[in-house]
């Protein structure tokens, strides 16, 4: 444990005659093994976490340190694993999201074994491909649902109870994209309280207060602030909640009473950077999770063969970046703050290389997940989901600022298709469903299917060469080698180029004048980039990166590659005492 | 089941059966729907408010010639709609707008094809007044009310007060509130039973979803996404084509443009379109696959689709699917 972590932040509560009272915030595990998808024990003598090394449900004992496994998998659920979790009153029980063998997430309870004993075999509460992520959020007070959200196909999010003795769900309330980031009970179960767009197409969000039979809703926490994870306090009626009111993201709590708020939100701890919170005890001590560090944009100069900061004098934020064709603007997308469980906010940027000046693309879509530069320099494809239940590929007109959809796959995930230019700008190359190679002629609507792959394998990275328009793109396979392919265009036909003698493929692009190709691989030992020769006879390791993120490219001039790197780390916080003043 | 035109009459008669009437409380919702719904505050739902509203539903003494209610145009046995491409009111006179599904509109945003109300407080008194409707004031309207005893009675056990054109507004809005469909096909199948839908139906929402791209405006819950889009349709000559949107807002970027209706219950209810021009679920399909009709409005997402026959047979299948129960919340 570092320095850092030694020393408790100490907060005054800020309240008039409070003087010498303080609330401790400290940090209570943190570690390579930490994640922030579970939650506290109402008894506080628990955290649920997944496991990082199996996919396991499991459960740490704040007290001692020592884990405990919830879940068991069989060597046939390989693939499967646990994802959000959230403990019933009794401290006992856990309901939790688990991706299952069909390939989408249902709800499942079970109980924490006794020490020594074999873990349960969970009961499936709530299995529903159209609803196929959940996220169970919280337990009634009396233990007998479970507040639940449901991402539906179309991309609508619900607040849903699920009975947890079985039995069929219940809708309250369905929402757009914009989906609650947290949910909670009320201390008397009546009502319902979670966090969404404080209006219709907002960035920031409010509280609101649903009535467990559906009959009203209230806004709870207003505001031009961005307040979310609203989470409810038993020790005295009221909700602690994120804001960025005071400038910072900081936890506040705001008093309720007959289902209203009383008087003005109080500060608890401020400035505690990117968090989340994850449950109050009975105690009324309450945990936070908290992401350290970040990713960034670098550069790989392929003469000097040295890794630097993009921008020489500038941290650029970023997940995924590519430069414009003629060299000048770099396109960037950026996390933006709302911490999240799964996926963070994100936005899209532009960049001038020359001059640092930096502007916000308004491109309408739900999720950014990659970018590509149309080889014009007019447009940018954008690959997520939009705002209209559509996962797949969007075209951003940079001079017009409309976004229209040009690959979509309806079984996609948010992290929408694999999608990449034909050198002139003419074709747009995607996989659909993992086992189709699409070709879209953009001046036409039609996809075509040039290449299917067998069961058990999966296409991956279609990428047009300059040089005779070779395709190449990647085939992993069912014994788990990834080959890369080319295809002739004048012909059809497809041959093996060379396999990867370990590891995944995690990218593929050809060098701008198709002399090369960068291939970039991930294994447990992180990501590394390759240069294969165009006929696949020698594959030569780029520099090591530490902690490089996938979606790296060629600069314009084949001179340089870009990607991002960066460690992200989690560490779970609590703020403890926050309530003795506020008991009384 | 009598029809809404023979109730309408008997309630005419005998005012009393009226107190017989028996309401679900509270209002419940059938599958597929939210269990919230967005009621104002000061106009909660309550039995006694959504009987009184049933009531002046059926009730011609809101038309000046009592020949016309809100249930002769928007008819029970009908989906709450007609059968006409365009509304026909009082004296057969017509509109230039086809008659909408009354059906899940308490969880509406807008009313009217180009959203000139606010809420159906405000939208169930304008047929009232309108003079090819029902042309009535609404103030004489609350005269008529007033003048018999038991709507007197009703109106103070419902509401605590007199009838006013206020109370007029509440009682009918709590009504239209009650009328829900759901638990259709599509809805159980949904909510998690794969065999609700035939295979050509299930065809039929991976289309949905997908190539036909209908979700972009029909979706959620309701199927509609609440705002309005120039598809093109009924472009007039320029100068009398219906201004749509535009008319409320007065932005030229919303003209032609009409509020996105639910597709429940579509399959029994057209003719299609605000302005009722497209008779059969075929010929919407259709419409759709053309891209709709060029104008300088045009939705960006309206584009042509190039679907088989055997997908546009697959997407009216699932538009049947849609049909499931319709109540008013009477029993």
């Amino acid at each position: 444990m570092t320095l850092r972590h030694m020393l408790a932040i100490v907060i005054v509560l800020a309240t008039p005659g409070l003087a010498g009272e303080k609330a401790v915030v400290r940090p209570v595990w943190t570690g390579s093994e930490v994640n922030t998808l579970g939650a506290p024990s109402p008894d506080g003598r628990w955290l649920s976490y997944v496991d990082a090394k199996t996919g396991n449900l499991a459960v740490r004992d704040l007290r001692s340190g020592a884990t405990r496994m919830v879940t068991r998998k069989e060597a046939s659920e390989r693939g499967q694993y646990a994802y959000f979790s959230v403990f019933a009153p009794d401290s006992e029980q856990i309901a939790f999201a688990w991706f299952n063998e069909e390939g989408f997430y249902d709800l499942r309870i079970s109980s924490i074994p006794k020490p020594g004993e074999v873990p349960h075999a969970p009961t499936v509460l709530y299995s529903n491909p159209e609803a196929g992520f959940v996220q169970p959020c919280a337990f009634s007070p009396d233990g007998g649902e479970v507040l639940t959200l449901f991402f539906r196909k179309d991309n609508i999010s619900q607040i849903a109870l699920v009975p947890s003795a079985g039995g069929n769900a219940k809708p309250l309330r369905s929402l757009n994209w914009i989906y609650p980031k947290r949910m909670d009970f009320s201390a008397d179960g009546e009502s319902v309280v979670y966090d969404n767009a404080s209006q219709s197409g907002a960035y920031e969000r409010d509280v609101f207060l649903l009535a467990r039979d559906g009959s009203q809703e209230t806004r709870l926490v207003a505001g031009p602030a961005n307040e979310l994870f609203p989470l409810w306090t038993r020790q005295r009626d009221g909700v602690v909640f994120s804001s960025d009111r005071s400038g910072e993201a900081g936890v506040w709590w705001q008093a309720i009473e007959n289902n209203a708020p009383t008087g003005d939100p109080r500060l608890l701890a401020d400035a505690l950077g990117r968090f989340l919170l994850l449950g109050v005890t009975d105690s009324g001590t309450i945990y936070f999770g908290r992401r350290q560090g970040g990713s960034e944009l670098v550069r790989y100069d392929l003469a000097r063969g040295k890794w630097s900061p993009l921008v020489a004098d500038r941290q650029i934020a970023a997940i995924r970046g590519t430069i414009s064709p003629d060299g000048s603007t770099l396109a960037y997308i950026a996390p933006v703050a709302g911490e999240n469980y799964g996926v963070e906010g994100r936005m899209a940027r532009l960049y001038a290389l020359a001059g640092g000046a930096s502007k916000d693309l308004p491109v309408r879509l739900a999720h950014l997940e990659d970018l590509v530069w149309s080889p014009d320099g007019t447009k940018v494809l954008f690959i997520g989901s939009d705002r209209r239940a559509r996962n797949g590929a969007f075209l951003y007109d940079l001079a017009s600022g409309v976004t229209r959809p040009v690959a979509i796959d309806p079984n996609a995930g948010i992290e929408g298709v694999d999608a990449s230019f034909s050198p002139d700008g003419k074709r747009l190359w995607w996989v659909r469903g993992d086992h189709e190679l699409m070709r879209r002629e953009l001046s036409e609507r039609d996809d075509e299917a040039v290449f299917e792959s067998t069961a058990g394998t999966r296409l991956l990275h279609p990428r047009e060469s300059a040089r005779n328009q070779l395709l190449a793109f990647g085939e992993e396979r069912a014994n788990g080698k990834t080959t890369v392919r080319l295809r002739d265009p004048s012909t059809g036909i497809s041959r093996d180029l060379f396999t990867l003698p370990s590891g995944k493929l995690s990218g593929l692009a050809w060098a701008p004048d198709g002399g090369e190709l960068l291939v970039e691989t991930s294994s447990s030992a992180g990501l590394r980039l390759w240069r294969v020769a165009r006929d696949g006879q020698s594959m030569k390791a780029i520099a090591r990166m530490e902690h490089l993120r996938a979606g790296a490219s060629f600069a314009p001039d084949g001179k340089s590659l870009i990607s991002a790197a960066g460690v992200e780390s989690e560490e779970v916080w609590v703020i403890e005492d926050a309530f003795r003043e506020i008991h009384r | 089941m009598p029809s809404a035109k023979s109730i309408a009459s008997v309630l005419g008669v005998g005012g009393v059966l009226l107190t017989t009437f028996a309401w679900a409380a509270p209002l419940e919702v059938p599958l597929g729907l939210d269990a919230y719904m967005p009621i104002p505050a000061d106009n909660p739902w309550t039995a006694e408010k959504a009987a009184l509203g049933r009531r002046l539903f059926f009730d011609p003494i809101l038309s000046e010639d009592g020949t016309v209610s809100c249930a002769t145009c928007h008819d029970p046995q009908l989906g709450f709609t007609d059968r006409e491409p365009v509304a026909v009111g009082i004296g057969g006179q017509r509109g230039t707008r086809r008659t909408p599904r009354l059906i899940n509109r308490g969880y509406g945003r807008l009313f009217f094809w180009d959203g000139r109300a606010a809420s159906l407080e405000q939208q169930v008194l304008k047929p009232i007044d309108n003079p090819i409707e029902m042309a009535l004031r609404v103030e004489d309207a609350v005269d008529r009310v007033q003048a018999d005893p038991t709507y007197v009675e009703e109106f103070q056990r419902a509401l605590g007060g007199r009838p006013s054109e206020e109370a007029l507004a509440m009682a009918l809005a709590t009504y239209v509130r009650g009328i829900v469909s759901g638990d259709s096909p599509y809805d159980r199948y949904v909510a998690g039973d794969r065999s609700a839908l035939s295979p050509s139906a299930r065809n039929g929402l991976e289309l949905f979803r997908g190539k036909a791209a209908c979700v972009v405006c029909h979706l959620g819950p309701n199927l509609t996404d609440e705002e309005f889009h120039n598809t093109g349709v009924g472009l007039g000559d320029g100068e009398t084509a219906d201004l749509g949107r535009a008319k409320v807002t007065g932005r030229e970027a919303d003209r032609g443009a009409f509020k996105t209706p639910t597709l429940r219950e579509v399959a029994s209810t057209g003719p299609y379109m605000h302005d009722g021009s497209l008779e059969t679920l075929e010929d919407v399909i259709e419409f759709y696959d053309e891209g709709g009709k060029p104008n300088a409005n045009l939705d960006v997402e309206m584009q042509p689709l190039e679907l088989s026959d055997t997908e546009k047979a697959d997407l009216v299948a699932f538009l049947k699917a849609l049909s499931g129960s319709v109540t008013d919340g009477s029993e």
